[in-house]
């Protein structure tokens, strides 16, 4: 079962039928009308709204651009970007369809332009209109078997006449829970965690520092760590650590056994000179980090990008984010630290690291003198996610 | 000296050609003046992007005097230019071009081959090209193609063409001389 995601317009229904990422920064990212090299006048509209402290979707889904087809030219406006979002949302998910609806499929039309710095859905103009024009294509599907839903921003509801297709929004969050398999709470959480950097990390931050200060003052002793049997028999051929676990460093990846993660294998990363040995992006899963007691944060500083991310902790360990995108290599510093920085350092890290002009300048020297006027022990590791 | 020479012989031929358009009414002028007239060109060189770029460059193309008229403007007007290359071969196709002025640069989209995207770097940036783009005029003895760039975002701009598109392999094509406007 596909979603397909169409664009209300004033000239009816637009589909978005593919997206790619591109991820080169010498490239910006593109409209392109059916596959063809014609653009869509919103290129470079789409391309601020992709572009990271401008835009959304590189914060959000990894790459810095993207090239996305769609069926037929879109000439002004901004309220293609509720759709957009979503596309970009079901093919993270692998949901995406091409607009070509089949019995069973999932259809959803939406209009309304988002306010990138709140993610709340703001007004368009002529909803009516749009929907007048996408009405009778929605009844053929919902004739043919599709689920059909048209959504529309909270402050245009006046505009339209409650019906079976129609879906209020007001933000970001609940226009995600209409793609299958979404729920409100999966919704949120995915968002807030691909909004990490964004303002909405800064709360979650300080909550993990308050919850984390709470179970050092009750004398809460370390989440208890799972026993998996699989970790048990992978790991015979992997390199394991003799020592207590408790002392020492491991880095946990659960590796896919099959095409899918349903079923994983759990690897305990081989780590040499505080080097962590490469892994294949495409065997992914998940990644932890498990670290001493005695080390109370655990900072992700990616190399190849300005990203400053505090690990927040599970009963796993410390999970670290996967990039969405998996086209390239990612290299990264994950940096133990014996005294939780505070919010604030942290934003000063993220601004020292924001000052150089290419974000590969930073080096694990510059990195080790930054921390070291921080007046804290700390441990760097670097690892590797590679494309294979 | 002779390249003086020359180039006064020539400043002298368009000004008298200048002076019979607003004068007389040739044959040939009078079949154009239906539909161009010398602002078009200026129009076109200073890269108006409202300007019907395919109707103009058809007449350029067709006629010797006009396409004299447009290269003379685009020596006065454009703000880069990147001279035929010196080719150590015969292959006459080149990845990039570089002035100090401008890159431009082409890389191919990885699911749909035939399509590339070109990629113009200015670094220093005039007002004008945020606003209204940038012109690039190919030029060659016999030819000249222009094409159209969005307006300037984050030092560059870029197309999205067919790699067999005539104006794509001209600009990238050593023996064509490069127009920036």
């Amino acid at each position: 079962m596909k979603t397909h995601i169409f664009i209300a317009t004033t000239q009816g229904l637009v589909a978005i039928q593919n997206i790619t990422p591109i991820d080169d920064e010498d490239i910006s990212s593109v409209v392109s009308v059916n596959g063809t090299s014609t653009t869509a006048n919103i290129s470079s509209s789409y391309h601020n709204f992709v572009k990271k402290g401008v835009g959304i979707i590189q914060q959000m889904f990894g790459a810095c651009s993207y090239r996305v087809d769609i069926s037929a030219r879109i000439d002004q406006g901004n309220s293609w970007q509720v759709a957009m979002y979503l596309a970009h949302l079901a093919q993270s998910k692998g949901l995406l369809g091409n607009g070509e609806v089949k019995q069973g499929d999932k259809v959803i039309c939406a209009t309304g332009e988002v306010n990138t710095s709140n993610l709340q859905v703001l007004a368009v103009s002529e909803v009516a209109l749009k929907f007048k024009l996408a009405q009778p294509q929605l009844q053929h599907w919902k004739a043919s078997g599709a689920e059909v839903q048209f959504l529309l921003p909270q402050a245009n509801q006046s505009d339209l006449q409650h019906n079976s297709f129609t879906l209020i929004v007001n933000n970001l969050e609940q226009a995600a829970t209409a793609l299958p398999s979404s729920s409100p709470q999966h919704s949120a959480a995915n968002i807030k965690h691909n909004k990490l950097a964004s303002v909405n990390f800064r709360y979650i931050i300080a909550i993990t520092a308050t919850i984390l200060a709470l179970l050092m003052f009750f004398g809460v002793r370390e989440f208890t760590s799972t026993t998996n049997t699989q970790q048990q028999t992978v790991t015979t051929k992997d390199v394991i650590s003799q020592e207590d676990p408790s002392k020492t460093i491991q880095l946990l990846a659960q590796l896919k056994q099959d095409k899918s993660c349903a079923q994983t294998a759990i690897k305990n990363v081989y780590l040499s000179n505080q080097t962590f040995s490469e892994l294949a992006l495409s065997q992914l899963c998940k990644l932890h980090l498990k670290i001493p007691k005695s080390q109370l944060q655990v900072l992700l500083i990616a190399q190849d990008a300005y990203t400053v991310l505090p690990l927040i902790r599970s009963p796993q360990g410390w999970q670290i984010p996967l990039p969405k995108n998996r086209l390239s290599n990612r290299h990264y510093y994950l940096v133990t630290l014996s005294q939780t920085l505070n919010e604030e350092k942290v934003e000063r890290l993220r601004i020292y690291r924001e000052a150089m002009s290419k974000p590969d300048m930073l080096s694990e020297s510059a990195l080790t003198q930054w921390l070291q006027t921080q007046d804290v022990d700390f441990v760097i590791y670097t690892h590797k996610l590679v494309v294979k | 000296m002779p390249d003086q020479h020359y180039l006064a012989q020539e400043q002298l031929f368009t000004a008298k050609t200048l002076y019979r358009e607003l004068h007389q009414q040739s044959s040939e002028q009078t079949q154009l003046s239906k539909s161009l007239v010398f602002n078009d060109l200026v129009q076109l060189a200073q890269a108006n992007p409202k300007i019907d770029e395919k109707r103009v460059m058809q007449q350029i193309n067709q006629s010797l005097t006009l396409r004299r008229q447009y290269m003379q403007l685009l020596q006065r007007m454009a703000f880069a230019i990147s001279p035929v290359q010196a080719a150590a071969s015969s292959q006459t196709a080149i990845s990039s071009r570089k002035s100090a002025e401008f890159e431009l640069l082409f890389k191919r989209d990885k699911q749909f081959s035939g399509q590339v995207y070109v990629i113009l770097k200015i670094p220093h940036t005039a007002e004008k090209h945020h606003n209204q783009g940038v012109r690039v005029n190919c030029c060659s003895d016999k030819v000249i193609s222009s094409l159209h760039f969005p307006p300037i975002v984050d030092g560059k701009t870029q197309l999205l063409m067919e790699e067999s598109d005539q104006k794509f392999i001209n600009m990238f094509d050593a023996e064509f001389a490069i127009y920036l406007s």
